[in-house]
């Protein structure tokens, strides 16, 4: 089930039933913050496209990650991180840090790694594998 | 381990102690894993990493004090430095430093806005606030103003600008930094124009010192570390509209030029753009959707690029208008209307030939986000460079630019690239909130591959592109860190005496040479020697 929550620039606002469905009820604080970092650093590349009704606002361009995503994947599966449930922590966490292809990588002075945690707990619902 | 040129391991683990006294040992990186984030993650040599620049290590400071203790110990050990803002100056070198082996000195954590005042209209922030922030603080608060953005709003006003910088849509972000504090090279702190009399309420409002002003020094500069600037800021506006006006033949360029220039010389006009949509119809370069017919591709593949007569017939075949230009203005609603019905009253009086559109107004600007998907568009590629010479505003220019690069596609053998480029590719300049432009600057994407042999082909392309249009008085506006000595070597007025006075007073400055050494072509005196 998707999660329909509304983002303004600058603010982070819930609506519905809680943070993202696998997020864990012990961990909501980590959910929360790794929400706040996707919102900042993740979703100028990775929004849905095309956006829904309660999208955020984008720019000029379709996100490219996300793009990027849908000709690799074809509709096998979504395109958008958030609508993913089977992204594998460690492998999150070598993404952001590494980088791939035309994503740059993340430095630990831009997301710390105690907010790479929180982002891989929102992404995934869990900490590590 | 790299190590700094001239630099001993046990010198330099000594260094590395003290940078962590500093810092805090968990903001002085040195394990190769965290190392490896500062380079350029869209590096021209991706598939030859041994080319690649890369850091020997990494300062995060959280103040100036450390800065400028950073910028001692740098001097002790004469360790260079390399100092990036948010380091997300991806087609232009990342926050990989001109010399490898430099620390890098990552300002990010110092991403305070100090103070925003919208009653006079001026910032003072910190290097590592990006856009985005800085965009979310003003919505938070209330302040109607927009940040100058390029397209991703994760650099920094100050990085983007100390880079010379365009920003969209007010153009020249440089000009609108009015006041700036420096770390120098000894560790001392400058602040420039009315911040060198030590009281700083006039500091973000007039630019001037008495005597020289020291601001341009800092700008795609080696004299110091910038660890806050003061910027002039607008207000949002309420909307924008503009005019194109279009024609089928090449010469009547030369009159909506004309009329262009006076109603910006007027202060009519705030952007103002010429081109050739039939020609720049087939290129896909910079993200660009192709919709012209092969007609024309074929026709840009010629020497002569197509005779005006066949141009002229194509136009007329497929109704794309031939050459084209336009101008737009932002502001109160009811000032732009009039400056808008002013300019077209003044194209029909001025008799200026060609068909008249007005485009439609929009309200506002556009919100800021990190915008990247001309990348996605593109194919498979690992990132991207940009070839961005200044040219003038005028059909002459634009035709010859165009030309010249055409022969050099061609003598190159990268059919390709031509094709991909077509005509006239990006083109900014004309941006004006701060400054009036009377340029325009060519933007040429070149995309990295990860296929050594294609790559190295391109590369040498864009050598091949910076020499020739620089000897035609076209010289880039901001290039790559791997071309930046190429690119210096164009300005050759009187055996190189801008780059020879640099050196000068960069001797004179940075004795040692710790700062940025080779930022821009300029280099201290141990490593122009040898």
């Amino acid at each position: 089930m998707g999660r329909r929550f509304i983002i303004v620039l600058g603010a982070v606002a819930l609506l519905g039933a809680g943070a993202r469905g696998m997020a864990r009820p012990e961990q909501p604080d980590s959910a929360r913050q790794g929400r706040a970092v996707y919102a900042q650093w993740c979703l100028g590349c990775h929004a849905r496209w095309p956006a829904r009704p309660g999208d955020p606002p984008m720019g000029r361009f379709p996100p490219a990650g996300t793009l990027r995503l849908q000709q690799r994947y074809q509709n096998a599966m979504p395109s958008a991180l958030e609508d993913r449930h089977d992204l594998a922590p460690d492998m999150v966490r070598m993404t952001v840090r590494n980088g791939i292809t035309i994503m740059p990588p993340t430095r630990k002075s831009e997301v710390s790694d105690a907010q790479l945690d929180a982002l891989v707990i929102y992404l995934t619902g869990r900490k590590g594998g | 381990m790299l190590l700094p040129p001239g630099v001993s391991q046990s010198a330099f683990v000594q260094a590395l102690q003290k940078f962590a006294n500093v810092v805090g040992p968990q903001w002085a990186l040195h394990d190769e894993e965290d190392v490896r984030s500062y380079r350029d993650a869209y590096t021209p040599f991706a598939a030859e990493p041994e080319k690649q620049r890369m850091a020997s290590a990494a300062l995060v400071p959280a103040n100036v004090e450390q800065v400028q203790q950073i910028v001692r110990i740098a001097n002790e050990y004469c360790i260079p430095l390399y100092a990036v803002s948010t380091g997300r100056n991806l087609g232009y070198g990342g926050c990989a430093p001109n010399l490898s082996g430099s620390v890098v000195v990552d300002l990010k954590r110092m991403n305070r806005i100090i103070e925003v005042n919208p009653r006079e209209g001026y910032m003072i922030v910190e290097p590592g606030v990006s856009f985005i922030e800085l965009h979310r603080y003003l919505v938070e608060n209330g302040i109607d103003y927009v940040p100058s953005a390029p397209g991703p709003g994760w650099g920094s006003p100050i990085g983007n600008a100390l880079d010379r910088g365009i920003g969209f849509p007010y153009g020249d972000n440089f000009a609108a930094i009015k006041g700036m504090e420096v770390v120098l090279a000894n560790g001392e702190l400058l602040r420039t124009g009315r911040g060198a009399m030590g009281d700083d309420r006039l500091w973000p409002l007039y630019p001037y010192g008495l005597g020289p002003d020291l601001r341009g020094l800092f700008l795609q500069g080696n004299f110091g570390i910038v660890t806050k600037a003061c910027f002039w800021i607008t207000p949002k506006w309420e909307a924008s509209c503009g005019f194109t006006i279009t024609a089928m033949y090449d010469e009547d360029l030369d009159p909506m030029v004309d009329a262009l220039n006076q109603l910006a010389n007027q202060g009519i006009l705030d952007g103002f753009g010429i081109g050739s949509p039939l020609r720049s119809s087939t290129g896909s370069n910079d993200g660009r959707q192709p919709y012209g017919p092969p007609e024309a591709k074929a026709l840009l593949r010629q020497r002569d690029g197509g005779s005006p007569a066949q141009w002229e017939a194509l136009a007329r075949q497929t109704s794309i208008p031939l050459i084209g230009a336009g101008g737009s203005m932002q502001g109160a609603r009811t000032v732009i209307q009039a400056k808008l019905e002013y300019a077209l009253d003044y194209l029909a009086r001025a008799k200026v030939p060609g068909k008249v559109e007005k485009v439609p107004g929009m309200p506002g600007p556009m919100p800021i986000t990190i915008d990247f998907g001309a990348l996605a568009v593109q194919g498979s590629n690992l990132g991207h460079y940009y070839f961005s010479p200044v040219i003038r505003r005028s059909r002459e220019d634009l035709f010859a630019v165009n030309e010249t690069i055409r022969h050099v596609c061609l003598d190159a053998g990268d059919l390709e690239m031509l094709d991909d480029f077509g005509f006239s590719g990006g083109m900014l300049g004309g941006l004006s909130s701060v400054v009036q432009e009377k340029h325009m600057t060519l933007l040429m994407e070149f995309l990295v591959y990860g296929d050594a042999e294609k790559d190295a082909r391109r590369r040498d392309l864009f050598r091949a592109l910076v020499k020739a249009c620089g000897a035609r008085g076209w010289g880039e506006y901001r290039a790559p860190v791997i071309f930046q000595d190429e690119a210096q070597a164009q300005f050759s007025f009187n055996s190189g005496i801008y780059r020879r006075f640099l050196e000068t007073l960069h001797d004179g400055a940075d004795p040692n040479g710790i700062l940025s050494p080779g930022r821009m072509g300029i280099w201290p005196r141990h490593l122009r020697e040898g």
